[in-house]
């Protein structure tokens, strides 16, 4: 895909100096981890919503702004007029961004063993694997509503707006099936719902096998459909 | 061996909500040449390059490059493009060698770090090559964006307000940078709101209100309305639309 390992080779090497970023992707989520290891007397049975929930949030964060910069600073324009596929673009910033969440779940591991001493009821590969869904879903949701963002702050806005709803209701406080119905079906269509699901499975054993890979098919579905959303609306002429 | 670099342009139009930013707009260019699009502010030249750009969708009207229409630009077409934006345009946390590599791999070029290394030497940021963006002056970063635009040895170039910010001297550079593109049978799009540049230009494209003003040569210009320079030419030909 023409235009891809340049598009990811560039992201990262951006990283180099950017030290905030590097922070939030390294040190922010161990550093949280511990401090709820620090409040929760026991804190296993939260690990999985908290795992599942960082990464989309993280990411989220990280290719919204990326994205908006690359919009609002000029080099977005400039990338689309040269001979670099729609498809390679967006696909530049998966593996660049695929990269810093591997990077973020590998961290997020290490920090759950550590602090929650969680034990990963059916085992790291699944765990990794969640992860990855869920930033790749975050990632295409960051890009989407980048392209609605004229600054950073507005990018931000829109986390009250669409992220932390999903957070409410997505199982972190009451499991969806105890929701009122109203709230129910727009919890069953949101993609963190999927994730603490995924996770509670991996983490705790909680829910059967045939579920986990129920909820993995719907989490693969957002990413597919949140990337495939992003390649179409980056570059569509105005 | 492709075509030689002709741009044309018929009846282009283009509106935003009930703002016309591009009424009508016509032109045919075909071979090296340096063509200035000038005109205050808001007069649709960022516009018209986006549209020839293929960024921008026309209202009604069409627009080719190098044969090729506009929105339909493939690879190869591609290729033979050179963009500068008004924006900064580079990536701050890169360096200037870093930027300049980054562009080069978009492009399927057969020694990239000649390339690269060229490009350097003609905006002439050799010894600053390794210097991170942020840590540039203005004037340093228009050339490190110069340099993106040109490395793959583009023969249709499009540059916009190339020279704004920069000191007299810095300018001046750069048009002989222009010129000596030209020489090398590249056709170059420059727009600026600095009417005085326009001289630099084998010919001019002034737009007023999204209308093409006139296009000819500066000397016909100043010929043909008596003023002594180009700001001169311009008001001048503002009354006379005015007038009539």
């Amino acid at each position: 895909m023409n235009g891809t390992i340049p598009v990811a080779t560039r992201i990262l090497l951006s990283l180099r100096g950017d030290r905030r970023t590097l922070a939030l992707v390294v040190v922010v989520p161990a550093f949280l981890i511990w401090l709820l290891s620090e409040v929760f007397a026991r804190p296993e049975p939260v690990a999985p919503i908290l795992l599942g929930v960082f990464v989309f949030f993280l990411t989220y964060i990280l290719t919204a702004i990326g994205f908006l910069r690359e919009r609002t600073a000029g080099t977005l324009e400039r990338v689309l007029v040269a001979p670099v596929s729609r498809s390679g673009l967006v696909l530049g910033y998966v593996v660049g961004f695929g990269v810093l969440a591997t990077v973020q779940s590998l961290v997020l591991l290490l920090a759950a063993v550590t602090f929650l001493e969680v034990s990963f009821a059916n085992g790291v590969a699944l765990f990794v694997l969640i992860e990855l869904l869920g930033a790749l879903t975050a990632l295409g949701t960051g890009v989407v509503l980048s392209l609605f963002a004229q600054n950073e702050f507005q990018a931000i806005q829109f986390i009250p707006v669409v992220i932390t709803p999903q957070v409410i209701l997505g199982g972190t406080f009451l499991p969806v099936e105890e929701l009122p119905t109203y709230l129910e079906y727009p919890a069953r269509l949101m993609p963190i719902t999927y994730l603490i699901d995924a996770m509670q499975y991996v983490v705790l054993d909680d829910g059967t096998t045939g579920e986990f890979w129920a909820a993995v098919v719907v989490l693969v579905g957002f990413v597919v459909a949140a990337i495939g959303v992003a390649r179409f609306v980056v570059g569509r002429t105005g | 061996m492709s075509t030689p670099p002709s741009i044309t342009v018929d009846g282009l139009r283009r509106e935003f909500g009930s703002i016309t930013a591009l009424d009508g707009v016509d032109l045919a260019l075909d071979g090296p040449e340096i063509v200035g699009i000038a005109g205050p502010n808001g007069s649709g030249k960022t516009t018209l390059i986006k549209c020839l750009l293929g960024l921008l969708g026309p209202t009604s009207g069409s627009s080719d490059v190098g044969g090729t229409d506009s929105l339909s630009l493939a690879r190869d077409d591609r290729a033979r493009i050179g963009y500068m934006p008004q924006h900064e345009a580079v990536y701050r946390d890169l360096t200037v060698k870093e930027n300049i590599a980054f562009f080069a791999s978009l492009y399927d070029l057969p020694d990239r770090e000649r390339a690269v290394d060229r490009a350097l030497s003609f905006v002439d940021l050799h010894e600053r090559a390794d210097a991170r963006i942020g840590d540039l002056s203005g004037g340093m970063i228009r050339r490190t964006s110069l340099a993106c635009a040109l490395v793959h040895d583009p023969d249709i170039v499009f540059l916009d307000e190339p020279t704004v910010g920069l000191d007299p001297e810095l300018r001046a550079n750069m048009w002989d940078a222009f010129r000596r593109r030209r020489e090398a049978g590249a056709l170059i799009l420059v727009s600026t709101h600095y009417l005085g540049e326009v001289r630099n230009c084998d010919r001019v494209l002034f737009l007023r209100d999204g209308r093409v003003l006139a296009f000819d040569t500066p000397a016909a210009f100043l010929d043909r309305t008596g003023a002594d320079d180009m700001d001169g030419a311009f008001l001048a030909l503002l009354e006379k639309e005015d007038s009539v």
